[in-house]
């Protein structure tokens, strides 16, 4: 499942593409508000080859499968089908993005935990408008191949934090599904680098709050996922997080505004 | 939570729209050198000073102008020339790239790392037209439908080689950009030599196509710029190589049948 050449040989890669597929249909009729999917051509243009189950080749766009019932299928959990709205071509604005901080040197993780400080541009970061939202990145990935281990991701805390504050600012997972076909992908496709986003406007709020954020290291720390041993474990039955013949490279940890 | 894959062509269709001024200023230029060749081209016809196998952009190395001329004078009447032309093929293909550092830079610093940026552009261009008008013209080397047949075959050959894929993904391949700073100005530096260097390394068959392409090098140039910023742009690549190479083809075909 870590490998991208034969995850789609593994059951769980089924049922966790499907359940991806049920959290877009209530996400996108969730709370009796439609959320909108991306208007850019490029998306929703963008063809997918496959075989059906009669061996034959199918080639799809996302166009063509961004309604659920369309396909003649509905999610039990998915909420009371809502009209599909025009699109807003104003919801789909191009956002004004600026960088204002990034790290200057590259983190290697192995598996430790591992904190960095992010200096947040005083000039950069000001003004802090109340339509601003915060990201922070994580770019240039690059690795020979995923080492299996995934990390949660904090802001604003270090590793030493208390369990509770770790909580409230984790941001996501980083993981590095695809990592070994970045730089020579199978296929025609160019060659590219992984990166991952993070939304971290509320706690940029908070830190701005307390004085502590333009001009100001913002704390970024990488938390290996490890699984707990049982009792009943056999030693090495359970694989650490540990990495070390397999490094993973992050070559910048950067914070933008989007307006 | 958003993972996805970050590569040029993708940053250029998804971003294209998000144009700060320092790359407006740039895709001006683009369209700046366009109109100066055009104009230069349009300039030297009504002039009438070169004959139909003359070449354009090469007024000393046309044979209509009495054989070849010395190395020092090629370099020193083409190389602006060359420069210009350079600008108008290639730097659409090279806005992506600028506009990669122009995000990942902080604003007050945007315009002096875009320089930075061009600057090696430029360079390393310069650098590949000094070695091929010097090669040019020490190996008195003419423009003719031979001559551009055989170049546009040597391009489409090159198209399908594998060499070809690994400079394209040196043209798209991303760098870790410190924002600020002499570690900022180094690594765009360095940035521009690994892009330009992949774009020479990708389009200098094509390029000797134009050069040797006499009278109709406005026309090959047009295409040339054409394919090689498909190329570069295409999120296909390998599919976009082999339609340029049949299209490289035919015209090496029209190039002979003709007789241009």
């Amino acid at each position: 499942m870590g490998n991208i050449l034969t995850a789609a040989q593994d059951p769980i890669f089924w049922l966790h593409h499907a359940n991806i597929d049920r959290i877009w249909a209530e996400w996108s009729g969730a709370f009796g508000a439609h959320h909108e999917d991306p208007q850019e051509a490029s998306w929703r243009g963008q063809t997918f080859s496959f075989f059906d189950e009669q061996g034959h080749q199918v080639t799809m766009s996302c166009d063509q499968v961004l309604d659920t019932s369309v396909l003649g299928y509905e999610y039990d959990t998915q909420s009371a089908a809502t009209p599909a709205a025009t699109p807003k071509v104003a919801a789909v604005s191009p956002p004004a993005r600026e960088l204002v901080g990034a790290t200057d040197e590259p983190v290697p993780l192995t598996g430790q935990s591992v904190t960095v400080s992010v200096p947040i541009d005083a000039r950069a970061a000001e003004p802090f408008g109340a339509n601003i939202r915060v990201y922070v990145n994580v770019e240039e990935i690059q690795g020979e191949a995923n080492p299996g281990s995934s990390y949660g991701v904090y802001v604003g805390v270090g590793a030493a934090a208390p369990p509770d504050q770790q909580a409230e600012n984790r941001v996501g997972n980083l993981s590095f599904f695809g990592i070994e076909q970045a730089q020579n992908p199978a296929g025609d496709a160019p060659a590219h680098t992984l990166q991952s986003s993070y939304e971290m406007t509320s706690i940029a709020r908070q830190l701005e709050a307390v004085g502590k954020w333009a001009g100001h290291d913002l704390l970024v720390t990488f938390e290996p996922m490890a699984l707990d041993a049982t009792e009943d474990a056999a030693p090495g039955e359970v694989s650490t997080a540990n990495h070390e013949d397999n490094p993973v490279e992050l070559g910048r940890i950067s914070v933008f505004y989007d307006a | 939570v958003t993972t996805r894959r970050f590569a040029l062509p993708a940053l250029w269709e998804t971003h294209r729209h998000e144009w700060c001024p320092q790359t407006a200023v740039a895709g001006g230029l683009f369209a700046a050198a366009w109109a100066g060749c055009a104009v230069s081209w349009l300039g030297t016809s009504a002039s009438g000073v070169r004959a139909s196998s003359a070449w354009w952009c090469m007024p000393d190395m046309a044979p209509s102008r009495g054989g070849h001329a010395s190395l020092y004078s090629v370099l020193h009447h083409e190389l602006p020339t060359y420069l210009l032309m350079i600008v108008a093929m290639t730097l659409a293909g090279v806005l992506p790239a600028a506009q990669y550092v122009a995000v990942n830079s902080f604003r007050r610093k945007r315009s002096a790392l875009l320089c930075a940026f061009f600057a090696i552009y430029l360079l390393v261009w310069l650098a590949f037209g000094t070695s091929m008008l010097s090669a040019i013209a020490t190996a008195h080397l003419g423009p003719g439908p031979d001559a551009l047949a055989l170049a546009l075959i040597l391009a489409a050959s090159y198209e399908l080689a594998p060499f070809k894929r690994w400079a394209l993904n040196r043209c798209h391949r991303t760098a870790r950009l410190p924002p600020s700073g002499m570690r900022g100005a180094l690594a765009v530096g360095r940035f521009g030599w690994v892009n330009t260097s992949g774009c020479v390394a990708s389009c200098w068959a094509s390029m000797i196509a134009m050069f040797l392409a006499g009278a109709v090098q406005p026309l090959v140039m047009v295409g040339t710029s054409a394919a090689m910023t498909y190329g570069r742009m295409a999120r296909q690549p390998d599919r976009a190589r082999r339609r340029i190479a049949a299209a490289y083809l035919v015209a090496a075909m029209v190039a002979l049948s003709v007789g241009v």
